[in-house]
Parts: C-alpha cells; sequence; structure tokens
C-alpha cells in the first residue's frame, strides 16, 4: 500500500499535509500517536469512509475490525457474518466452508445460532475479528480492535489474530493505544505526532512473533525507545 | 395426621398477585382503571346532574347498548378507514422524505422549515380552512394527514440517524450492497423506534380524526355521531361513543405491539 502526498483538513485543521507513508505487502503495521493525531483519519481515508486529496494506491479490497464488534442484533452470529461477505463468495458452498473454517479458529462455532445480545463482549468482538479476515480482502485495517477488554481477553483475541493472519496473510493496519498491541502483533510500529501529522518514529520489528516475550532485548529496547518519544 | 394443602384455586390466586410479570402488565393497570372510574364516580355524585356529568354506570349502558345499532359499525368502520387512510398516506410520504432528508443534504435542509411550520399550526386553524376547501369526507383526511405526517417524518429521520453508525460504517467498508443494508440493516434498527412512533401517532391520528368530523360534518362518521348526542344534549350518549373512541383507539396500539412482536426480536 502506498500513500503519497495526502491532503486532509477538518475546517481550518490540517490533519495531513502532503503526508506520505508506504507499507510492505503482508507485512502488520501499527500505528500509535496521541488522541486526535490523526490516526483513526488514516483509517477512514484507507477505508473509503473519508474523502481526501493525494494518492492512496491499493491492489485489493480492504475489509476491517472496529473498536465496537458492530453486530446487527437482529441476526445470529452465523448470519453476521454471511451479511458482511455473501457478496464476495460466487460459490455459497465455499463461503459456507470458509465460514465454518474461521469461526472453528476463533473458537465459535458453538455458538454460531447465538444472537449478539447473547454473547460476552469478548466473543462478539471474537465474531468481528472472524469477519475481518473472512471477506477475501487483501488489507485488514483494524482500529483499536482490542479496546476496552481485560488484559487475559486481549492476550486471548492476539493469539486469535495472529493464527488468522498466519493462514490469510494480509496486510494489516492496527490502530491502537496499547504498545502492548504493538510489540506483540506488529511488524513495523511507527508513531505520529505534531500537526499536521508527521511520523516522528518508525521501527520495524525482526522477531519471531510467536515468541515474543517482555523480557526480549529487541522488545526492550523498542519499548524504551517508543515511551522515550511518546512522552517527549 | 392429614396434611393440608392448598387448593389449585388459591395457588391460582396466590401467583396473580405475586407474579412480578402478572403484577406488572395486568394488577397495576387494573387499578390505575379502577381509579379513574372511582374518580368519575364521585365526581359524578357531586355534580348530581346526568346531562352535565353521567355516572360511569350509565356511560357504559349507552356504549354497549351501540353494539346493536347498525349505525354505529357503520359509524366506526367509516372513522377508522379514513383514519388509516390518512396514517397509512403520511406514513409513506414520512418514510420517503425522512430517507431523503437524512441521506441528501439539500432536501433535508429545504424540508426541515416547512416540517417545523407543518408541527407548529393549530389543529383548529387546519380544520377550519380544510372545510372550506374539502368536501366533508375529504377534508378530515388531509387534517389527519397533516397532523400525523410531521410527527412520523420527525421520528424516521431520527430512527435512520440512530443507526448504530459503526454498524453503518462495517457495511460501507464491506461493500455491502445496498439492498441489502436497506432489508437487513436499515429496517430492522430503525423499526422498534418507527413501531413506537406508529402507536403513539395513530391514536392521536383517530382523535384528530373525530375532530375534524364534528367540523367537516361528514356523513357516517364517529364525529358526527358525537354531535348529534350533544345536541340531543344526551351526554351519557356522548361518554358512550367516547368510551368507543378510547377503546378503538387501544386496539389500535395493541395492533402496532402485536406487529412488534412478530417483526421484532426480543431478548
Amino acid at each position: 500500500m502506498k500513500i503519497e502526498g495526502l491532503n486532509k483538513s477538518f475546517g481550518d485543521i490540517k490533519i495531513f499535509e502532503n503526508f506520505s507513508l508506504e507499507i510492505e505487502e503482508r507485512s502488520t503495521l501499527c500505528v500509535m500517536g496521541p488522541s486526535g493525531v490523526g490516526k483513526s483519519t488514516l483509517l477512514n481515508i484507507v477505508t473509503g469512509l473519508t474523502d481526501y486529496t493525494g494518492k492512496v494506491e491499493m491492489n485489493g479490497e480492504v475489509s476491517a475490525v472496529f473498536s465496537e464488534p458492530a453486530l446487527l442484533k437482529n441476526l445470529n452470529v452465523y448470519d453476521n457474518l454471511r451479511y458482511a461477505v455473501a457478496h464476495a463468495f460466487p460459490d455459497k458452498k465455499v463461503m459456507q466452508s470458509e465460514i465454518e473454517n474461521v469461526l472453528r479458529s476463533v473458537e465459535l462455532w458453538d455458538r454460531r445460532k447465538a444472537f449478539p445480545d447473547e454473547l460476552s463482549s469478548g466473543m462478539a468482538q471474537r465474531v468481528a475479528l472472524a469477519r475481518g479476515f473472512l471477506l477475501p480482502s487483501d488489507y485488514l485495517i483494524m482500529d483499536e480492535a482490542f479496546k476496552g477488554l481485560d488484559t487475559a481477553l486481549k492476550i486471548k483475541l492476539r493469539g486469535y489474530f495472529l493464527k488468522l493472519n498466519a493462514e490469510k496473510q494480509k496486510t494489516v493496519i492496527i490502530i491502537t493505544h496499547e504498545l502492548d498491541d504493538a510489540l506483540f502483533l506488529a511488524d513495523r510500529l511507527i508513531l505520529l505526532r505534531n500537526r499536521p501529522c508527521e511520523v516522528v518514529l518508525d521501527k520495524k520489528i525482526y522477531s519471531d512473533k510467536r515468541f515474543r516475550t517482555h523480557s526480549s532485548p529487541e522488545l526492550k529496547r523498542l519499548s524504551d525507545e517508543y515511551m522515550q518519544m511518546a512522552l517527549n | 395426621m392429614t396434611v393440608s394443602t392448598m387448593s389449585d384455586k388459591a395457588k391460582t390466586l396466590r401467583k396473580l398477585f405475586t407474579d412480578k410479570h402478572i403484577i406488572g402488565n395486568v394488577v397495576y393497570p387494573v387499578i390505575g382503571i379502577g381509579v379513574v372510574l372511582l374518580f368519575w364516580y364521585l365526581l359524578s355524585v357531586i355534580v348530581g346532574i346526568e346531562m352535565i356529568l353521567p355516572s360511569p354506570a350509565r356511560a357504559f349502558e349507552e356504549f354497549f347498548a351501540l353494539f346493536s345499532e347498525s349505525d354505529f359499525w357503520t359509524a366506526v368502520s367509516g372513522t377508522m378507514l379514513r383514519t388509516l387512510t390518512a396514517f397509512g398516506i403520511a406514513f409513506a410520504l414520512a418514510a420517503v422524505t425522512s430517507t431523503l432528508s437524512v441521506f441528501v443534504e439539500p432536501v433535508g435542509r429545504i424540508l426541515s422549515p416547512i416540517i417545523t411550520i407543518l408541527r407548529s399550526i393549530p389543529t383548529m386553524s387546519i380544520i377550519l380552512i380544510a372545510i372550506i376547501a374539502f368536501k366533508p369526507t375529504e377534508s378530515p383526511i388531509l387534517v389527519t394527514f397533516l397532523i400525523s405526517y410531521p410527527l412520523l417524518h420527525a421520528s424516521f429521520s431520527h430512527a435512520i440517524t440512530n443507526v448504530d453508525p459503526f454498524i453503518v460504517n462495517m457495511s460501507k467498508v464491506f461493500k455491502v450492497p445496498v439492498y441489502k443494508r436497506i432489508f437487513k440493516m436499515y429496517i430492522p434498527a430503525m423499526l422498534p423506534e418507527v413501531l413506537t412512533a406508529v402507536g403513539s401517532n395513530i391514536s392521536l391520528a383517530l382523535k384528530v380524526m373525530i375532530a375534524s368530523e364534528v367540523l367537516a360534518q361528514t356523513f357516517e362518521s364517529m364525529g358526527v355521531a358525537m354531535q348529534i348526542q350533544r345536541i340531543y344534549l344526551n351526554t351519557a350518549g356522548l361518554m358512550g361513543w367516547t368510551i368507543a373512541a378510547i377503546v378503538l383507539s387501544f386496539l389500535l396500539e395493541i395492533a402496532v405491539k402485536l406487529i412488534a412482536l412478530v417483526f421484532v426480536r426480543r431478548k
């Protein structure tokens, strides 16, 4: 994905001015920064939810996981997934098989007939995550997808994310306030600051995601560097 | 030694007065109606003149006597048909204009002052203007439409904008086809609020219809039937027709609630 010469303002407030960013295919980029810097605006631009001037080059479809599960209350889990992706699967049998695969990956196949009000918040977000990976898209946008969940649940959801992405190999952009999301899920971390927005920190993370721990030297170094930049 | 057990009737009675659901949905409303009837009865005793305020018993006597009169059924069906016609047109137009208002900004801005004006015009002004320009069977329909439409438009617009923005955005990002967004997302999400608006506004529509019929002198209508009772100073008869209007209003609201039970998923 290539973003070139991006400009976006809200009234007199310039969020992006000649902003550029390149994201490697099949990598996971984590975007961090203070509230209001433009992270969500960047996502809205990439997902086509807001207008802009400049160039955003993408070769494929986009799916998303939001901070709220965004499940239709009148449809059960299975039908919620079907609602979002049926148009993208010409072969219904393939769609049914893919839905089953992805629900089994997040351990919710047994709850496929449950309605959103019968699910816990963690389960609902798992369904949203499953939906994000279900659509045959090349890009996945995650906008604070683990926000408001307890630590144990976050760790579990990160596990599901890694499992699904190992299979689906999407180019992922994660917006988060949690440094741990970057440390354990990302191949690259950028920190946005200032107005108009600019990248003040851009680091690659090389260690294998399956074996990362807080005590690994690379993550400790990155964490210190991030905290220094973020608090300055 | 024998152990005494509660009889089935006693058990049923106990359940009636301890089951929270029954208490909330039946016992309390019955108590409320009882309070109204008691208050009415005491007032009628204090007034003491049936022509001014008949007792509840006399009013209900007149109400039940209406059932055997063919004019009653003709009047009720005429009023109901006109009410449902006016309300149906208002509903259909409100569905269209509210959708356009929300999704096409210039339309919303043009309609906004029109809706405000329609909502603000005194009902009596509309009735008096309409009866000059239209036939007695037409003017009540127009009046009821003009009262119902702005209220429904406002409710529908609110229902549309109240649909979860995360779900709206998700549907856009996932490129869900428009027809699916309408029938699987918007309509089901709006239905509870729309049905609530319909339930409350249809009763209002009936009241406005009856008032318009009185002034327009609409043939074979509940409004004119009430007017006739008033002319003959038969206040008990007038109250009988009033009870009929209340029962009809209640039945309309129940019909809407039944529709909600079928189409709106409950937890």
